[in-house]
Formats: C-alpha cells, structure tokens, sequence
C-alpha cells in the first residue's frame, strides 16, 4: 500500500506540475490573434466614446449582426458593439460592461437563446481564456458558478498551452481574429464573403435557467443606479433553427414580458431568413446584418418615440 | 453519481481510504462500507429509488434462505415465481408500462374502437436493468442448485448494490461475485495498479472517444433530413464508436474501480468491432448481458439442442429480448431481430462458432480475408446501430432511406470531424495492439519501462484534457 500511495502521489505531482507549467506560460501567439484579444480594445472602446452612447451587449449575434456605422448615423449616438463570444457568458458581459456605464447611456441587450437554457450564462471555456489570457487578476471577482463552469476547462486550457501548434504554423483566422472588428466592435471582414455551408441548431434541449432573468434584473437594477437605460432585443437568429426551438424562444418571450423588461421587438421580428446567415445560426451576411440593423433602428426609434430617451 | 464528473474523483478516494485503513481489519464492517458508499452512490442520482433496490435485496434474500429448507418441487418452483414476478414486475412497471399502454391504444384504434387512457409519468430508475438481473441470477442459482443461498445479509446487500456495477453493469453473477464479499480481501499493489491503468482507459474512452463522437452523431441524427445519404453515414459511424466508447468505458472505469478494492468483475467486452463475423461479434459485446439471456433464457427454452425450427425460434427470442431490455421502444426490437436475421445464416450453416479465437493472434496484421470479414461485419454492425439510435421506426427507416439514395454519393458534410476522426484513429490502433489482453492497454506494463508509461498515462491525460467532449450521459444509464 506504501508503494501505492508514493507512486500515486508522484504522478499526481507531476501532472499538477504539467498543469501549471501550462497554465503560467505566457498567452501563445496564437491566443494573442484570437477574437477574444479584441476585448482590450472593446474596453478601451467603452472608457472613452463621449456621449451621446448606445452600447450592444451580447454575444456573437451583435459581433457578426449589425452595422454599427449605420446605427450611429440614423440615430446620432456613439455606437460601442462590446459583443465577442457567447460561451464568454451574459452574466460576465454585463458585469463587466457595467464598470464602464456613464450616465445616460443606453444599453442594449441581446442574449443568445441559450443564455436562458442550461448553464451557458455563466460562460464556458471562452469566459476561462478571457480572463486567463488577457486580465488574470479578474478570475477572483467571477462568482461561483463561473468558476465552477470554467474549472471544467482548466486541463484544456492548460495543455492547449502546450501544443506546437500554439505557437508555429497557425494562420490568423480572416473572421475570429482580433483583427476582424471595425472601429465599433463589429465583425466587418465577413461582409464580403458568401454563406458557407454549416447545420441549423438543434432544438434546445437543456432546461430553462430561471437565474437569467435574475442576473439581467440585477444588471437592470445596477444600470438604473448609474442612471442608464437598458432595452433588451432578440437575438438575429437563423429560420430553421428558430422553428426547431419555438417552444422554448416563446418560453424566453413571456419570461421577460412577465418581469417587465422593454423589449425591442419580438422574436418572430428577428427570425431572420435562412439564405441571409453566414456560418452559424447567429451569424448573419451583409445582406442580414444590413436588414437586422434596420430593424434594430426602428424598434429603437419607436421606444425612444414612447419613452424619450435620448430624444431630441 | 456519474464516474466521469468531480463528485466521483472525490467520492472514489475518500471510500478507498476509510476501505483500505479504517474497515480492513472487519470483514463485516467493510462490507457494511460498501453497502453505505453504493446507497450513497445511488442517492446522488434519486435516493427515493433506493428503497426498490432494498425491496429486490430483501425479497431475495428471504427467498434464497426459504428455498435452502425447503425440499418440495412445486414450493421451490412457488418461491422461484414469486423472486421472478417481484423483480420483473418493478422492471415492467417502471420501464414499459407506457409502452404497452401506447400500443393496446394503437391496437384498439386499429380495430376501430378509439380508448382514451393516459399514460403514467414514470421516471425510470437508473440501473434497474442491470441490478434486476444481478438478483434474479442469484434466486435462480440457488433454485438449481448451483449456489448456495447466503446468510449475510450485508455481504448480499453489498453484492446488490456494489456500487462501480450498479448503474450499468457489468452483470455480475451471484457465483463470481457473491463469494467474494466473504472473504476478506486483501490489498495488491499491481492490481490496484491494474486497476487505475483500466480506470484511465475507459475515462479516455467515455470522455474523449464517446463524446466527441456524441456531438456530430446527435446532430447528424437530429438533423437527418437536412443531410446527404453520405453524411448520414458517417452520423452512423460515429454512433458506433459513441456507444462503445460509452458503454465499454463505463464497463472499464466499473471493473478497475472494483479491483482497487480487491474484486475482479468479468470482461464485458472485447474488442467486438475487430470480429469476423456477427455471432463472434455478439461473443465479445456486453458478455454479461448475453451469457446472462443464454444462461437464463437461451438454455432452458432448449438452446441449440432440437430441430432447426427450435434454434431459430431461441435464436430469434433471444435476440428480440435482448434488444427489448435495451429499451420500450420498438426500435430496440427491430435492432435485436435485424441481429438475429444476421446470425441466421451462420446458425443455419453451422458457422456460428468458426472464429472462437482472436483476430491475427500474435501477429501485428491480419490477413486480407480477415480485413474482409471485419469490415463487413463492422458495417452490418453500423447498419444495425441506426435502428437502435432512431427515436422511432418511422425516423429510422428514412435515415436508412437516404443512407441508400443517390446522395450515397455526394461528398459528406465533414466540418468539425478530422479531429474526432484522428482521435478515433488512435484509439483503433491501441485497441488493435493490446486485443489479446482484457482491456487494450493492460500489456504496456509488461512491455514497456516506467518512464515509457508514466509518459503514456501523461498523454493519454493530456488528450483527455484537450480534447474533453461536451459532457453526455452514459448511454447504458436509461437502460
């Protein structure tokens, strides 16, 4: 049994030195292109557009669904698209984005569906990169159930750190890169490209997270500290994916009437058709990004018509 | 309690030390450690079910010490019904209840007479398959005479409820491992060795084989309409190596975690896609479920003894049985009778025993012929899957549908699948090397020196972390 234990011991330690040999090496080059990198420049975004502001949070849907430039000239305030990565998780967007809040400032959200379903709230293998490649000391403000979703990762972010291919023979992505967002935050370098060729989303089948609504309240509430605005919209989302999950979108819809939230818009508005998304059921073409955009003006429009925010 | 998640990795060693330095001078009392640490096991899950586990436990212990006095035929044969009907009637009730209510509906609105009955909202108990015929082989042992009925009543609640087995097999005999809750185990260094190197295997087997294979055979399947005959086979391959990697991972984890407390549970697969034919196939695919229906079912309805019309028709229940304790659904059915249309042939041409042995035993290749036969049983095999993945004929019958439509010919949608692929290729050819053992990296420590296997156990750990699937229940685990 002696034996047993010491061997045992032995390569227990020597795998934790792996892990944290792994986990204390410098961002990789490869990391340092990736699209997560571009929240330094969102942040810097956030710190110094002047007001009149309109801030997007959310995940890929907003980074891959509007035209941010569009937005700003018909509505006449400063855009910021803080949008990067869904699985970076609702609830770490907004608590972040709300160090950055000024006074007046709207805010508009738009969770993925899967934000309502599940854990993904709370962010997933992207939250873990984010925080452990770019600003590690932000690991001790995330809250309990992030840290237990992201420490499901912490092994594959590790030994990812030990891959070759980290660090020779990658090729900056022309889409996920950090490089891919204009002077808003938007994704522009798929503008021109064609759809590709990707599966519509299965029906979601995890169970509805009733803590969403929760967190977005809080955010709410926090946000009305600041004296700022919050509206929530639908996320740009592809047909057939839609039809497959009515059910629980419909679930989504009443869940935020009920709790008294100013909606832009309503699901059916965003169900955007198939042959105008990209690569993904969240992703949409310029064709879409242009006609999701304009919806998105005009249900601003009309809530600012009703409510007066920021009208002039 | 699922073996792939934290609760387990904190669970396994606390268990192992209060084993092995606080109950091992007391027999009973480690006994009693294994039957709290498998209720407990239970519990995570639904501790509510434990008192059918308890239930089955009671009524077959007092029936096997009942059938040691007692002399008379028809009271034995009384005793008998009473262990069968208590236990299959639980197993009835909870696993296909709904499903005979569904089809008497189905049948009376066939005939014109519409009823209206609802349904029950059960849930089933996880394992209820497997502990039910764990028992039931005890109760009918003892009634032939075979073994004899136990007076300990914590070492038979241990053997009920042995927690690495519970869930999902493998189905232990009464006779295997039964006696040995009676002796006092004592500690083996390579065997507990053994027994983590096994854990280690089938962890890379359910995390990284089986559910990385899940994610694309989940879309593939419930997406089917929207892909090309091509790519539905590929969802059909990948399902293939999702259901083993799932369950003869969970069959690893389960046999190495008993032998890291001194128990050696039976192989309950061995390496059945590498088999030439379809009865080889089913000799080397969960063993404890088909040596249980030849022993319990096959045999006493006559086996192979008779005409040829009697082994076709044990033949055929044997394997429509079979794939109906997979699931109340017909689907299962229609998997075990296509399995049994494919053991047909072999039966009927006396073929069915002609590969007893391993494939290219000593070799490292196998002959071309070989090659042939594995991939033609490997593709019934894959073929067969379909039915037993579909969510009902109907679903099943247009994947296999487009399977066989000029789209067959189309370039496969693939993204996403090189990685899985690799990983799957890997894996084929460790289990092709070590197919002579038990499990296939059972030999790396006769063969290689420690620094060579540390750094495997390493690799295999770090492939694990890198490439983690989304987590999937055990398949085995709603059967």
């Amino acid at each position: 049994m002696k034996k047993f234990l010491i061997k045992i011991s032995l390569f227990i330690l020597l795998l934790l030195s792996v892990v944290i040999i792994g986990f204390v090496l410098p961002v990789t080059p490869r990391a340092s292109k990736s699209l997560l990198y571009a929240k330094v420049k969102k942040d810097n975004l956030l710190k110094k557009t002047n007001n009149p502001r309109i801030i997007f949070v959310g995940g890929s849907n907003l980074s891959f669904g509007i035209n941010s430039k569009v937005i700003k000239d018909s509505l006449k305030l400063n855009p910021i698209n803080t949008a990067i990565h869904a699985s970076i998780g609702l609830e770490y967007m907004m608590d972040n984005t709300l160090q950055y809040i000024k006074k007046n400032d709207i805010v508009i959200l738009a969770p993925e569906y899967s934000h309502f379903y599940g854990r993904s709230v709370y962010g997933g293998e992207e939250l873990l990169r984010t925080v452990a490649d770019i600003e590690l000391s932000q690991i001790f403000e995330l809250k309990k159930e992030q840290l237990k979703n992201i420490s499901k990762y912490i092994l594959k972010y590790s030994f990812s750190k030990l891959k070759p291919t980290e660090y020779y023979g990658y090729e900056e992505s022309d889409i996920y890169s950090v490089n891919s967002f204009n002077q808003y935050g938007d994704v522009y370098t798929h503008w021109k490209m064609q759809q590709q060729k990707f599966p519509s989303s299965d029906t979601i089948r995890t169970n509805y997270n009733s803590n969403t609504i929760k967190l977005i309240n809080d955010f709410k509430i926090e946000l009305e500290k600041k004296e700022a605005n919050l509206f929530i919209t639908y996320p740009s989302y592809q047909a057939s994916s839609f039809d497959k999950s009515i059910k629980q979108i419909k679930k989504i819809e009443t869940e935020l009437i009920n709790n008294n939230f100013e909606l832009l818009g309503t699901p059916e508005r965003y169900r955007i058709p198939d042959s105008m998304m990209f690569n993904t059921s969240y992703h949409l073409l310029k064709t879409g990004v242009d006609y999701r955009t304009e919806l998105l003006i005009e249900d601003i429009k009309q809530v600012r018509t009703h409510n007066n925010v920021y009208k002039k | 309690m699922l073996f792939n998640s934290i609760d387990f990795a904190i669970f396994l060693p606390i268990v192992f030390i209060l084993y092995w330095f606080a109950t091992d001078k007391n027999l009973k009392l480690q006994n009693f450690l294994i039957v709290v640490a498998s209720y407990l096991f239970y519990s995570w899950w639904d501790w509510r079910f434990l008192s059918l586990i308890l239930f089955s436990t009671l009524i077959d212990y007092s029936i096997g010490i009942r059938l040691s006095k007692e002399e008379n035929i028809s009271k034995r044969k009384i005793l008998l019904w009473i262990s069968i009907l208590v236990n299959l009637g639980f197993l009835g009730f909870f696993k296909y209840y709904n499903f005979f209510l569904d089809n008497f509906i189905t049948a009376f609105s066939l005939f014109g007479s519409p009823i209206n009955v609802q349904g029950l909202n059960i849930v089933l108990p996880v394992g209820i398959s497997f502990y039910t015929f764990q028992t039931l082989s005890y109760t009918i042992d003892v009634y032939k005479r075979k073994l004899k009925p136990t007076k300990d009543f914590i070492a038979f609640t241990a053997f009920v409820s042995f927690f690495p087995q519970l869930v999902a097999g493998p189905i232990e005999r009464a006779t295997n491992l039964l006696p040995q809750f009676y002796k006092k185990r004592v500690f083996e260094y390579h065997r507990a060795v053994d027994g983590l190197r096994q854990i280690l295997w089938g962890l890379f087997k359910k995390i990284v084989i089986a559910d990385n294979s899940a994610q694309i055979a989940n879309e593939i399947f419930n997406n089917s309409t929207d892909y090309s005959g091509s790519t539905l086979v590929l969802g059909a391959f990948f399902f293939t190596f999702q259901i083993y990697g799932d369950f003869s991972g969970y069959s690893d984890i389960a046999i190495g975690t008993s032998r890291l407390f001194g128990f050696n549970l039976k192989q309950n697969f061995a390496f059945p896609y590498f088999s030439r034919d379809i009865a080889e196939f089913w000799r080397r695919w969960h063993i404890s479920l088909s040596t249980w229906f030849r022993d319990y079912l096959y045999i006493p309805l006559g086996g192979s003894r008779g005409g040829t019309w009697m082994k076709l028709r044990n033949t055929f229940v044997i394997f429509i049985v079979s794939g109906f304790w997979h699931g109340a659904n017909w689907t299962f059915i229609v998997w075990g009778a296509l399995n049994a249309i494919y053991f047909l042939p072999l039966l009927l041409l006396k073929k069915n025993r002609v590969n007893t042995n391993i494939v290219a035993q000593g070799k490292y290749l196998p002959t071309l012929k070989e090659i042939f036969n594995m991939l033609t049983t490997f593709a019934l095999t894959v073929l067969a899957w379909v039915f037993f993945r579909a969510e009902n004929i109907g679903h099943a019958w247009s994947y296999l549908s487009t399977i066989f439509s000029k789209s067959l010919f189309t370039i496969p949608y693939y993204s996403g699948m090189k990685t899985p692929i690799l990983l799957i290729l890997f894996f084929i050819i460790i289990e092709w090397l070590g197919r002579e053992s038990d499990y296939a990296i059972e030999n790396i420590k006769n063969k290689f020196n420690l620094i060579t296997r540390w750094s495997f156990y390493l690799i295999l750990i770090i492939l694990i972390g890198l490439y983690k699937g989304e987590n999937q229940q055990f398949i085995y685990f709603q059967f």
